[in-house]
């Protein structure tokens, strides 16, 4: 019988493993997306999915409220991404083939009447964009993904990182006006 | 409307967080301003591309594997080389008492320090009882080719005024000099 996230949140925090396991695979995906945004390839992603759950395992007495977990797993998803940025220090990485291109492209692309130009050209944006964002200082990079990509709202993004809302809008626009200029001054068609 | 305050409110709108009449004042100022219209339709355009962007698909294997991943390192105990965390509480009222501990330690030191001192203070200046006896120390025991090694405190105070009068170790004829100054003292 499919559980409520807050019914599965309180068995998780009473010791129930099944209700974990439950967790991980419905929140695992979303997990994995805004780390993959954040560091950029598969393996970093996937040690983060990994880690995270197993702190919130470690961690599960510190949920308060039921009705935040997802908040929760992000916010620990996000500090260890920028745990993990700052010691390897990497650019991220930018898919450079097609068999590596976000999958909602791949699927739009296939249901389109396009033309490869077009396709070509969609992929190239998709690319700039990435690029765009490793300019972007971490605060700022990490807002616009959990804003933008990933559809936080600004409250939860204000929730996770316990600032006020105020910040987190203020954030959000600067990091939108810095790619819209990164974008522009950049050859090619504009977006 | 000004352009100046139909921009300030771009983002706002862009994320559909404005009141329905500030809304209307927008639209009503982007239908007529040119500049203003392009802005906004590059801001929309780069809020949906974002809201488009998908990490790259993986398999249900692969899901299967990490799901499987993280269950097994849930369960595992913490790498040796990490101490175990105690709670906040413990690790606080631990410290308390080292802390505690250290403390009652070295004001123990410091008095027994001070003590010893005292006595031995009282000891060297107490002139009236010259024949208590006195370790030589290491350094003067050699130096003065000494067949014993306690010497009165007298003999003590006259070695060291002695020894200030002929300068530090190694002058010429010092050790000489010494060991006739306790001769002449043995005699006395």
């Amino acid at each position: 019988m499919n559980k409520s996230i807050p019914e599965l949140v309180t068995s998780f925090i009473a010791g129930d493993q099944r209700a974990f396991e439950d967790l991980v695979r419905r929140f695992q995906k979303r997990i994995y997306s805004l780390a993959y945004h954040i560091l950029g390839n598969h393996f970093d992603a996937d040690e983060v999915t990994q880690e995270t759950f197993v702190r919130v395992f470690k961690r599960r007495k510190e949920l308060h409220n039921v009705n935040y977990f997802s908040t929760f797993l992000a916010r620990v998803a996000t500090n260890y991404s920028i745990d993990l940025l700052r010691k390897r220090k990497i650019q991220r990485s930018v898919a450079e083939d097609s068999a590596t291109l976000p999958g909602n492209v791949q699927l739009d692309l296939a249901r389109r009447v396009s033309t490869p130009a077009q396709d070509l050209e969609s992929k190239r944006i998709m690319l700039e964009i990435q690029s765009a964002l490793d300019e972007l200082p971490p605060k700022q990079r990490i807002t616009v993904i959990l804003h933008d990509i990933e559809g936080y709202s600004k409250a939860e993004i204000s929730a996770m990182f316990e600032c006020p809302q105020a910040t987190v809008r203020s954030n959000l626009h600067i990091a939108r006006s810095k790619l819209r200029k990164i974008l522009k001054s950049r050859p090619g068609p504009k977006e | 409307m000004t352009c100046r305050h139909a921009i300030s409110l771009l983002e706002d709108y862009v994320d559909n967080e404005l009141s329905a009449e500030q809304t209307a004042l927008v639209e009503q100022h982007v239908s007529s301003c040119l500049r203003c219209r392009e802005h906004f339709t590059k801001s929309k355009l780069l809020k949906e591309r974002m809201s488009g962007f998908f990490a790259p698909p993986r398999s249900a294997e692969q899901w299967e594997q990490t799901t499987q991943l993280i269950l097994a390192r849930s369960q595992e105990p913490p790498p040796a080389f990490y101490r175990v965390q105690r709670d906040r509480t413990s690790q606080a009222r631990y410290g308390l008492i080292r802390s505690a501990v250290s403390l009652a330690v070295s004001i123990f030191v410091l008095v027994s320090a001070m003590l010893i001192g005292s006595n031995h203070q009282d000891q060297i200046s107490d002139s009236n009882q010259p024949d208590i006896p006195f370790l030589v120390t290491a350094s003067l025991y050699p130096e003065m080719k000494l067949d014993r090694t306690v010497i009165t405190v007298a003999e003590q105070e006259q070695l060291t005024k002695g020894m200030l009068l002929l300068g530090p170790p190694g002058c010429l004829g010092r050790s000489l000099l010494l060991a006739d100054l306790l001769t002449e003292l043995e005699t006395q």
